[in-house]
């Protein structure tokens, strides 16, 4: 590859939508489904998720009142979706970020840095890369307790090493590039260099990274809902939801795969649009 | 080993440096392997002169030149600039010194970062030196209008957005920005269309005259190299093998490596075509910098090689003119140079002596 | 080659110690008083810090790591006071369920990615490529929890094919074992076949432009044997290195999907050690499963050496 080509695949900060159609309808839902689930209790009509109903108990998807049905205590299932989908976002996106902050500095500075600091950072990723990731986070939220942000941490647990290395990997490359040995030759110092050579120049790997994870941190949050450690009760979150719905599954399959749906639904939009990013810029 | 480099007074004196390069062992506990990228080279710098340096590809011309620019500092071995040591100068004090000593990289897409724009590519080496606003702006104006860029029409481009050639420009403004001494100029027009190329070496005799410039010109284009200098150093291996005035290194190599790279020594107008014959001359295989050869490092492809070469390493002995060859039996003081020019003194084939 | 396996193992020392090392931190560090698990939450103070005493729970950690590490490179993890059993053969005990899922479940992702990835590469861009690939891609956004559930209700609930929940040992009865282990292993298996599935085609569709495969063609070769012959083999590395990749994800499936079918393996014995605070035991299986995951890594790494033809290993 010549350096211009090479060149010619770096980043590029404006997002163009040409021949988007894709990526305007999974950009759509997720708007949707992100809005509903942080703006819809303020705004839409929404039924108490916690409000039991037994005269409408059981109730199936398109009854009027309860567009999504009820479950077996007649809880709106709409209104605790979206409730549930405030903890599933929150902990995924709160664990991503987490990640992308730490992870990426750790990244950067290893590969940046190289030698020894690179060995002891690199040692450690090894290490946490062990550990499947829903193990770990089991292991680290059932230690930590079950709250909102043990949650995030133990997931964390997760996305930072995979931020590391991504971003020490996208360091290496951009160190060895001759405009940061120009820097160098300029007098710039390893702060400097850091984080007007290197940062920009991973930054859109890291972001579009971000989509991926963000999808793995979501089946991380439900499975260790799914299996009763995730963030508690009264805020089931749709990991939980469909956990609870299991029991009924023979009877009203609705009061699991009505969450089960929106989980799908968000992890696809998100996969989906970090690999068109990927594949279209990165 | 230190050679008497004969300048009296010199910009930049390189004492001895060695540059290696340690790989990772294939085993642990094994000594790593190590590339000797340059090996006790010794030259000086006149104020004012330009020096070009040729050799092959791989022969470790750009690793001399980022040494001496402490990117990575070398291995052993001293960089005096205006008399003042650079390795052993505290990093504010090196920093200071490296202001008047600027280097132009090969390649001029990679050395301008993509995500920035050309007049905050021109302006960093006056943002890091701690210039204040207002004053960046205007010198960032006058660098580019020195090399021929308009900054009203290219400052808010990025590097893809412009030619070769403009890149270079931005890059050569950048260096010219801090308004040093010296321009270490690492192969700055290879790999451009030759039109273009001429329009460079141009700007560079230009600078010179305006800015009192010193150059180390970096090539393994002959032609071009002669263009310029004054004095021309010959690399071969990580080592000098040759160097001297240009004239005379021209006409009368001594050392039968230069002999070699002149015989093919194509004319600046003849291009693409002569250095593609140049590559052919120089066929023969380029001994490893991992295990460079015992005594004369050319003598694994060099006809006149005897018992002599492999055991003692020849010396970089300078004649009254100060022109100096490292060769145990260099050639004759009156070769006919028109032969030279013209036809390969000596051939380089292992194969046929 | 032999080079390259000491340098890879001598790598992994430290890694494996860290691994151990974390496990032990983990367990051990944070919140969630061993003592009071085990004596349950009516207990005196007194008892509880006999049996902290006991148990050498005050002095210092890192003595308490190394003692456990001495132990445990002889083979002995501990004991587990909660279910009064030694850790490591209760582990080992469960460990065959947890390979019978994920290795069957290999399997059928294999099996189907392969023929598929064939069908595809041969026409790339037509409707078959494209529903498999709306098929890999909603596979891959299906938490597998949820894909097992989906499958209880169509296989169990609806057709009543299957069980949903309950083992059979293999050796009780094999046709029964299969029946027991057939939804685990399709939960499984069904992600396995997308994410094959996906790097195989790319792989192939690259492989398919290179010269020797045009080369082939050009002699008259029929694209299927072309397929089959270079591409195929050459797709295999990639194949081996994302079942490396995928491992450790693979395991964590194991985990939901043991739960959720009520499998008594290593995954089950992780979540109900977590369920009782049985510290000693949740450390036990923590470091095996990370030991497993970065041996399987390392074969993995072997193999890829070993088939793949482009890489040479003279330097290291
Ligand atoms: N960072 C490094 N690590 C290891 N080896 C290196 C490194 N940099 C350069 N080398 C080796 O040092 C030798 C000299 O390389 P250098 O780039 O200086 O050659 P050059 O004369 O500039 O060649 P060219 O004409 O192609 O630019 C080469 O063998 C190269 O492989
Ligand atoms: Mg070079």
């Amino acid at each position: 590859m010549t350096a211009r080509q090479a060149l010619a695949t770096l980043p590029r900060f404006a997002f163009r939508f040409r021949d988007g159609t894709e990526t305007w309808i999974w950009g759509t839902v997720l708007v949707l489904i992100v809005a509903g689930c942080y703006l819809g209790p303020f705004v839409l009509p929404l039924a108490n998720p916690e409000a039991t109903d037994f005269a409408n108990a059981l109730a199936p998807v398109g009854t009027p009142g309860h567009w999504l049905g009820t479950d077996a205590l007649g809880r709106d299932l709409l209104a605790r979706c979206l409730y549930g989908g405030r903890i599933s976002l929150t902990v995924s996106l709160g664990a991503v970020a987490l990640g992308l902050v730490v992870g990426g500095t750790l990244g950067i500075v290893a590969g940046y840095r190289g030698g020894t600091v690179d060995a002891v950072i690199s040692r450690c990723l090894d290490v946490l890369f062990a550990f499947p990731g829903l193990v770990l986070a089991l292991t680290v939220a059932s230690y930590l307790g079950p709250s909102l942000r043990n949650v995030t941490l133990a997931i964390a647990f997760y996305t930072v090493p995979a931020y590391a290395r991504m971003a020490r990997a996208g360091a290496l490359r951009v160190r060895e590039q001759n405009f940061v040995r120009a820097a160098q030759m300029f007098g710039g110092d390893g702060w400097y260099i850091g984080t007007r050579h290197i940062l920009p120049n991973v930054l859109f790997l890291i972001l579009t990274y971000a989509f991926v994870l963000i999808g793995i941190a979501m089946v991380i949050e439900a499975g260790l809902s799914f299996l009763g450690l995730g963030v508690p009760p009264p805020q089931p979150s749709w990991g939980q939801l469909i956990a609870m719905g299991k029991q009924d599954i023979s009877d009203a399959p609705h009061i699991a795969l009505v969450p089960g749906a929106f989980l799908f639904v968000t992890i696809a939009a998100f996969n989906r649009l970090g690999d068109i990013l990927q594949a279209r810029y990165g | 080993m230190q050679a008497d480099t004969g300048v009296i007074d010199p910009l930049l004196d390189v004492r001895a440096v060695t540059q290696l390069f340690r790989l990772p062992s294939p085993l642990p506990f094994r000594k790593p392997r190590v590339v000797h990228a340059v090996s006790a080279v010794s030259f000086a710098l006149a104020p004012g002169e330009c020096l070009g340096l040729v050799g092959e590809t791989g022969c470790g011309k750009s690793t001399l030149a980022r040494t001496i620019m402490q990117v990575p500092p070398p291995t052993a071995g001293d960089i005096l600039f205006k008399g003042e040591s650079l390795v052993t100068a505290g990093p504010d004090r090196r920093r200071f010194l490296r202001r008047e000593m600027q280097y132009v990289f090969q390649d001029p897409f990679a050395s301008l970062d993509p995500t920035w724009r050309v007049a905050d590519l021109v302006a960093e080496p006056l943002r890091i030196a701690g210039w204040d606003r207002p004053k960046i702006a205007a010198r960032v104006e006058e660098v580019l209008r020195a090399v021929g860029i308009d900054m009203a029409r290219y400052g808010a481009r990025r590097p893809r957005e412009l030619s070769g050639g403009q890149c270079q420009r931005v890059a050569v403004a950048r260096a010219l920005a801090l308004s040093p001494r010296l321009l270490i100029c690492d192969e700055v027009v290879s790999g451009l269309d030759v039109s273009i190329q001429a329009q460079l070496l141009n700007l560079f005799v230009q600078l010179r005259r305006t800015f009192g410039l010193s150059y180390l010109f970096i090539s393994h284009d002959l032609g071009v190299v002669r263009h310029l200098s004054d004095r021309v150093a010959v690399m071969y291996l990580g080592k000098i093998v040759e160097i001297g005035p240009s004239d005379s290194v021209y006409h009368q190599p001594r050392h039968p490596y230069t002999a070699a790279l002149l015989g093919a020594v194509p004319s600046i107008s003849r291009g693409k075509e002569a250095r593609r014959r140049t590559r052919i001359q120089l066929a023969g295989e380029l001994p490893s910098p991992l295990a460079p050869p015992s005594g004369c490092r050319f003598r694994t492809r060099c006809p006149r090689a005897e018992a002599r070469c492999a055991a003692e390493e020849p010396p970089l002995l300078a004649d009254a003119d100060g022109h100096a060859a490292a060769c145990h039996f260099p050639l004759a003081e009156v070769p006919s140079s028109t032969a030279a020019r013209n036809e390969p003194a000596l051939s380089l084939s292992p194969t046929r002596p | 080659m032999i080079a390259f396996v000491l340098r890879r193992i001598v790598q992994l020392v430290p890694v494996l110690l860290g691994v151990t090392l974390l496990a032990f931190l983990l367990v051990n560090l944070l919140p969630g008083n061993m003592a009071l698990a085990i004596l349950g939450p009516d207990a005196s103070a007194e008892a509880i810090a006999h049996l902290q005493e006991q148990l050498g729970l005050n002095q210092p950690i890192l003595l308490r790591y190394l003692r456990w590490l001495v132990h445990a490179l002889t083979g002995d993890f501990g004991w587990s006071e909660i279910q009064s059993q030694p850790v490591l053969p209760t582990i080992l005990q469960r460990f065959p369920v947890t390979v019978e899922i994920i290795v069957l479940g290999q399997l059928i992702g294999v099996a189907l990615a392969i023929p598929c990835a064939v069908a595809v590469a041969l026409r790339p861009q037509q409707w078959l490529d494209r529903l498999l690939g709306m098929v890999a891609y909603g596979a891959i956004a299906t938490p597998r929890f949820l894909l097992g559930l989906l499958l209880i209700l169509g296989f169990s609930v609806y057709w009543q094919l299957f069980p949903s929940t309950g083992f059979v040992p293999l050796f009780t009865d094999a046709v029964e074992n299969l029946r027991s282990v057939a939804l685990p292993a399709i939960t499984i298996g069904v992600l396995e076949f997308a994410v094959y599935f996906r790097v195989l085609r790319g792989e192939m569709l690259r492989n398919l432009a290179e010269d020797f495969v045009l080369a082939a063609r050009a002699k008259g070769i029929s694209p299927l044997r072309a397929v089959l012959r270079h591409v195929l083999r050459n797709s295999a590395v990639a194949l081996i290195t994302v079942i490396g990749i995928g491992f450790g994800p693979l395991v964590s499936g194991a985990v939901i999907v043991e739960s959720l079918f009520s499998l008594p393996g290593a995954g089950d014995l992780l979540v109900n050690s977590i369920y009782q605070r049985d510290a000693v035991m949740v450390q036990g299986v923590v470091v095996i499963v990370a030991m497993t995951v970065v041996l399987v890594n390392l074969v993995v790494d072997i193999a890829h050496v070993l088939l793949d033809p482009r890489i040479h290993l003279h330097d290291g």
